[in-house]
């Protein structure tokens, strides 16, 4: 299978969750503040063993309960401290968390909406989605709970360290001799682990490629006899995923393993001194018992670092995959300020206008065409001689490779892109209906339509008959992407939902391909009152629907010539 | 209820790592006395270190359990989670498989794919995040409680109460606060997330119609319903951890206090009594750990309910019966969309005898579509039958009813795959010479020759694009390499220019010799002569008169249909 479009690497967790600490304003002090809670937390942890410990010391030494109650009454409150500091940072983190949930969310939404149609195809609007909510939650973490556990895992164990030192210094020495193994070791490790990570997103990347083909195809696949293979497709790579994944994790776990011994060697080595220690009477009892108490606080921190690694990789990959749609540019003019005063019709003037595809072939070279105010052009042409592309040209949603389009004497780069496009109202090959009523679908193109216009908007569209009939009216819900309702009717409904609009420029891509000859007669009788005045192209293959324009322009042989618009 | 069974499902793996978390908690227990022990026995200066020599070798063995059983139930655990994931999701996949389309469409495609991706991981990730940890807990708690009343007192019984706070309260404290937000949680992401999707597909569509913002901020409230949910989970997450942490501080206290009184009044022999307070330290530090994950669970219940609701009954599957040739056959057939809502076909009665060419035309909303998906076997009817090659086509094992019927949808779907795997889907073993045989057709083999690496050019997004029309031309070519004896193509034709029409018409009638056809236009179909026209107009059929779709106006090229019955 040719890949063409390989996943790109997965940068190392940390240095995403960096790059995206910088990205989202405000994160260095909540970072600073999660950091310096998480310190105090590891100091209340020191005087809590002390506090114990302390109170252990005057336990054995003999003392009746009423002596030991101060000491145990100590013990509580730095309990109470240390939950104290621990609660507040958490909630600084989750504050982390929100924030960055939010900048991500709120910058790729917006992002995705500029890319348009065509950065986002129809078909890509649901993993973009998925991007924009799963990912930004997984992404999110990288800061909120991975970085945090980073400096933690190195300032945590240093203030554990001083604790001992103070205590019972052999002990400091045994926990300092061992601790740079386990992160060199850790290190190794992961660089292994690293590569095998990798893999495995590749993998998912696949994976959630099947998932969507099931959930979107799922129509079409049951027609087929292996279209239930693709389910056990999806099973197998879900094994493979399963593999790769465990693969990772046996990894992963064994540096936590090295950690773990490391932790259990250096925790019996600290209990044999102090022993020794205790038998020469170098110590005293409470400072052996803080001693012991410490020795494993030190490695808790790390052994955290190594969840936190998990959560990161996965973080990384989600902030990876946000990247790439983020790296789509708008291509359309997005400079422009300038906006057009309101008029019935828009005279357009498009010169030497070409557009390649991104293989290379030139879909439209050097095309020259001008339309007054108000006059109707069709479109001919057979598939893939770039009809739809001089449609997006025109909406700013592709910018040419060369030549100029002119609206009303302006340069369309110079126009404000979203003013523009509320001038224009496109019908596109496949109209998209949104999830909802009919109502719902109208109203998306004037939310403050009546029901009255609604209805005149439908009769103009041939659809108010069918609308009638279906069980609630205009409260029918129409199914996702309209698949509840025939073609011709979602074509008739999507062609009332544009009606409803107030454009001086109204593109139409193949209007009435699903409608039978009697309705597609029906909708052209009012559609030439409703169009009358306002500059009008249509996209058709059909020579009695060019003969409802004034001129027609052929795409078709001459794609590599100059194609005129011929009076 | 729904959780509880799919771990149920997994218990041998779960049950394994549960039990290496018991001893990884045992271990810890067990090193923190011995470790205590040693200090205390040392401390009481004994004549020779030889009476050491015992508690450094426990101290030491017991740490290298610890390590080994921490590492085994790590590996156990995750094992134990992937295997949920994966049984998760194909539950999910094969519950949407089965659904009737209608069904299946009637939630947006994003909204599913979030359900089969994000929600079947939140669903098999429970095992790992909150289950493992709560065992882990009621083990270490249990045991501690175990030796506490022993000491007796009311300090033991206040250090009882403070291990069941950590080790029971807190995580149900969390899964108490977070039970209603995560439900709500669920709810408003699914919304938010069918209405990005919509958004976003409509883009063009709606271009320039939201240049007030007011659709983008009915979506940026959303969100921030969400998100407002979203703090609510992690805040009872929060409380809970911190309040389980202080609950294990003050436990502490109160079982020095208890240890002590036990030791003062001989109850518990003295060197005995600060390993005692460090085996309960370490019981909290096991018991403590689940205390934030189980607020999480709310959210994970609301996400399996909606996963995999509870399957009702599956309806008693017919006898099954191998068709034999490829006539249909239709009588009296009722189909309705809601129950007693409006027929959508309506005693329609046909026959396509084997090698019959049918053009079917009517109004769009006459039901064409729905006849087709009859046919399909995609939507089920209410009244009448539907017989293929003379078996009910209810009892018509899958596989063969997709061997006899291709169907060329409305609008069909090409996978995100290459060329090459787009025409598999239709016979999986076919060769590449059948498959440009099937491209060259209809008039697709030079683009996709000229496609970086031809028949492995991959379809998606950052790929190959191909125009509306080239994309129909494609579905038609997974029609032909189908190879099946029966065709339906629902407005194949729809799109292209007059040219290539004509021309894919004309191959398409090559291939169509001795095949049934039932091709449904609006336009009259170039090269095309039909046997038979129907018309299809409020679910009711005219121009076929049951028994003869004129069949007899051309003589089948293969031997004639034998119905039986």
């Amino acid at each position: 299978m040719g890949e063409l479009t390989p996943s790109p690497a997965v940068a190392s967790p940390w240095i995403s969750a960096r790059r995206l600490a910088a990205e989202v304003p405000g994160t260095r002090r909540g970072l600073a503040l999660a950091v310096a809670l998480g310190v105090v937390g590891a100091a209340a942890t020191a005087a809590f063993a002390r506090t114990l410990a302390v109170a252990l010391a005057v336990l054995t030494a003999g003392a009746t309960p009423s002596r030991l109650a101060p000491a145990a009454a100590a013990v509580a409150v730095v309990a109470l401290a240390r939950a104290g500091a621990d609660l507040a940072a958490r909630i600084t983190r989750l504050r982390l968390a929100d924030q960055a949930r939010r900048h991500l969310r709120d910058r790729l939404v917006a992002h995705l909406f500029a890319l348009g149609p065509v950065g986002v195809p129809p078909a890509e609007a649901a993993p973009a989605a998925e991007a924009a909510l799963e990912g930004v939650d997984a992404a999110a973490l990288l800061v909120a709970d991975c970085l945090p556990q980073a400096a933690l895992s190195a300032l945590a164990p240093a203030v554990v360290l001083l604790a001992e030192a103070l205590t019972f210094w052999p002990a400091a020495a045994v926990l300092l001799a061992t601790a740079p193994l386990v992160p060199l070791f850790a290190h190794l490790v992961g660089a292994k682990a690293a590569a095998q990570s990798h893999r495995r997103w590749r993998e998912l990347d696949r994976l959630s490629g099947r998932f969507l083909d099931l959930v979107q195809g799922l129509s079409t696949l049951r027609l087929f006899p292996h279209g239930r293979r693709l389910r056990l497709m999806a099973a197998q790579a879900d094994d493979r995923h399963r593999c790769l994944t465990m693969g990772v994790v046996a990894l992963a776990t064994l540096s936590s393993f090295v950690l773990e011994l490391g932790a259990a060697v250096a925790t019996a080595l600290v209990a044999a001194a102090v022993g020794l220690a205790l038998v020469g009477g170098r110590i005293h009892l409470a400072d052996a018992l803080t001693a012991l108490f410490l020795a494993p606080e030190f490695y808790l921190p790390q052994r955290a670092l190594g969840a936190a690694y998990h959560q990161a990789a996965d973080g990384a990959a989600a902030l990876a995959r946000i990247d790439r749609l983020r790296r789509r540019k708008p291509p359309g003019p997005v400079r422009g300020s300038r906006t057009l005063p309101p008029v019935a019709g828009r005279a357009l003037r498009v010169v030497d206008l070409t557009w390649r595809a991104p293989a290379g072939d030139a879909v439209l070279s050097d095309l020259h065409l001008a339309l007054a105010p108000g006059e109707r052009l069709a479109v001919l042409g057979p598939s893939g001689a770039g009809k739809t592309t001089l449609l997006y040209l025109l909406l700013g949603y592709l910018r040419p490779h060369r030549g100029r389009i002119w609206v009303d004497g302006v340069p369309l780069e110079r126009l404000d892109p979203v003013g523009w496009r509320a001038q224009v109202a496109l019908m596109p090959q496949a109209p998209c209906l949104r999830l909802g009523t009919v109502r719902d679908n109208l109203r998306a193109a004037r939310p403050d339509a009546d029901d009255a216009a609604l209805w005149r908007a439908l009769e103009r569209a041939a659809a108010a008959e069918f609308v009638a009939r279906l069980p609630g009216g205009l409260d029918a819900p129409v199914g996702d992407r309209g698949l509840r309702l025939a073609g011709g009717e979602a074509q008739r409904l999507a062609l009332a939902r544009l009606l409803l609009r107030p454009a001086s420029l109204i593109l139409l891509d193949e209007p009435t391909e699903h409608l039978d000859p009697a309705a597609r007669r029906q909708v052209w009788a009012t559609l030439d009152a409703h169009l009358a005045g306002r500059t009008v192209m249509i996209v058709t293959h059909r020579p009695e629907e060019a003969a409802h324009a004034h001129r027609r322009l052929d795409l078709g042989a001459a794609a590599h010539s100059r194609p005129q618009a011929e009076p | 209820m729904i959780l509880g069974r799919l771990l149920l499902g997994e218990r041998r793996p779960i049950a394994l790592a549960a039990l290496l978390a018991a001893a990884a908690a045992a271990a810890a227990m067990g090193l923190a006395g011995a470790s205590a022990y040693l200090a205390v026995r040392a401390a009481g200066r004994p004549p020779s270190a030889l009476a050491l020599l015992a508690p450094i070798a426990a101290v030491r063995g017991l740490a290298l359990l610890r390590a080994g059983a921490r590492y085994g139930e790590r590996l156990a655990a995750h094992h134990a989670a992937l295997r949920l994931v994966g049984r998760v999701r194909a539950r999910a996949l094969s519950r949407l498989l089965r659904a009737p389309p209608a069904q299946a469409v009637g939630r947006a495609s994003g909204e599913w794919l979030r359900r089969v991706a994000a929600d079947a991981d939140r669903v098999g990730g429970v095992y790992a995040d909150a289950v493992a940890p709560l065992l882990a807990a009621l083990f270490a708690a249990g045991s501690a409680a175990f030796a506490l009343p022993r000491c007796g007192g009311l300090a033991a019984l206040a250090a009882g109460v403070g291990l069941a706070a950590s080790a029971l309260g807190a995580p149900a404290l969390a899964a108490l606060l977070g039970r209603a937000a995560g439900a709500r949680l669920v709810a408003a992401r699914g919304r938010l997330s069918a209405e990005l999707v919509t958004d976003l597909a409509g883009m063009a569509d709606l271009a320039g119609v939201d240049a007030d913002g007011a659709a983008r901020r009915r979506l940026g409230r959303l969100a921030a319903e969400v998100d407002a949910h979203r703090r609510a989970v992690d805040l009872a997450a929060a409380v809970a951890a911190s309040l389980a942490a202080l609950a294990a501080g003050v436990t502490a206290a109160f079982a020095a206090v208890a240890c002590a009184r036990a030791a003062a009044r001989g109850a518990l022999p003295a060197d005995l009594a600060v390993p005692a307070v460090f085996v309960v330290v370490a019981a909290l530090e096991t018991a403590r750990a689940p205390s934030g994950s189980l607020a999480a669970l709310g959210e994970v219940a609301a996400a399996a309910r909606r996963l995999l609701p509870d399957p009702g009954s599956p309806a008693p599957a017919p006898p099954r019966r191998l068709p034999s040739g490829f006539p249909v056959r239709v009588r009296d057939l009722g189909m309705r969309y809601v129950p007693h809502g409006p027929w959508a076909l309506d005693g329609v009665s046909c026959d396509l005898p084997e090698g019959a060419h049918v053009l079917l035309i009517g109004p769009s909303g006459g039901g064409k579509s729905s006849l087709v998906h009859v046919l399909a076997r995609l939507l089920p009817y209410q009244r009448g039958s539907v017989h293929l090659g003379g078996a009910p086509l209810e009892a018509v094992p899958e596989r063969e009813l997709r061997r006899r019927l291709a169907v060329c949808e409305q609008r069909p779907y090409l996978l995100r795959a290459s060329v090459a795997d787009n025409l598999r889907l239709a016979r999986a073993d076919a060769g590449a010479n059948t498959l440009w045989r099937a491209l060259e057709a209809v008039d697709l083999a030079e683009r996709v020759a000229a496609l970086p690496g031809g028949l492995a050019a991959r379809l998606d997004g950052a790929g190959t694009v191909l125009s509306g029309g080239e994309r129909r031309r494609l579905a038609l070519a997974r029609l032909i390499v189908a190879d099946a004896p029966v065709w339906i193509l629902d407005e194949p034709l729809a799109g292209l220019d007059e040219a290539t029409a004509a021309a894919v018409a004309a191959r398409l009638r090559e291939l169509a010799g001795g095949r049934s056809v039932l091709w449904i236009a609006h336009d009259p179909v170039p090269v095309w002569a039909f046997d038979a026209v129907w018309r299809l107009a409020d679910g009711r059929l005219a121009g076929a008169d049951a028994g003869g779709a004129g069949a007899a106006a051309r003589p089948a090229p293969e031997p004639p249909p034998s119905l039986p019955g």
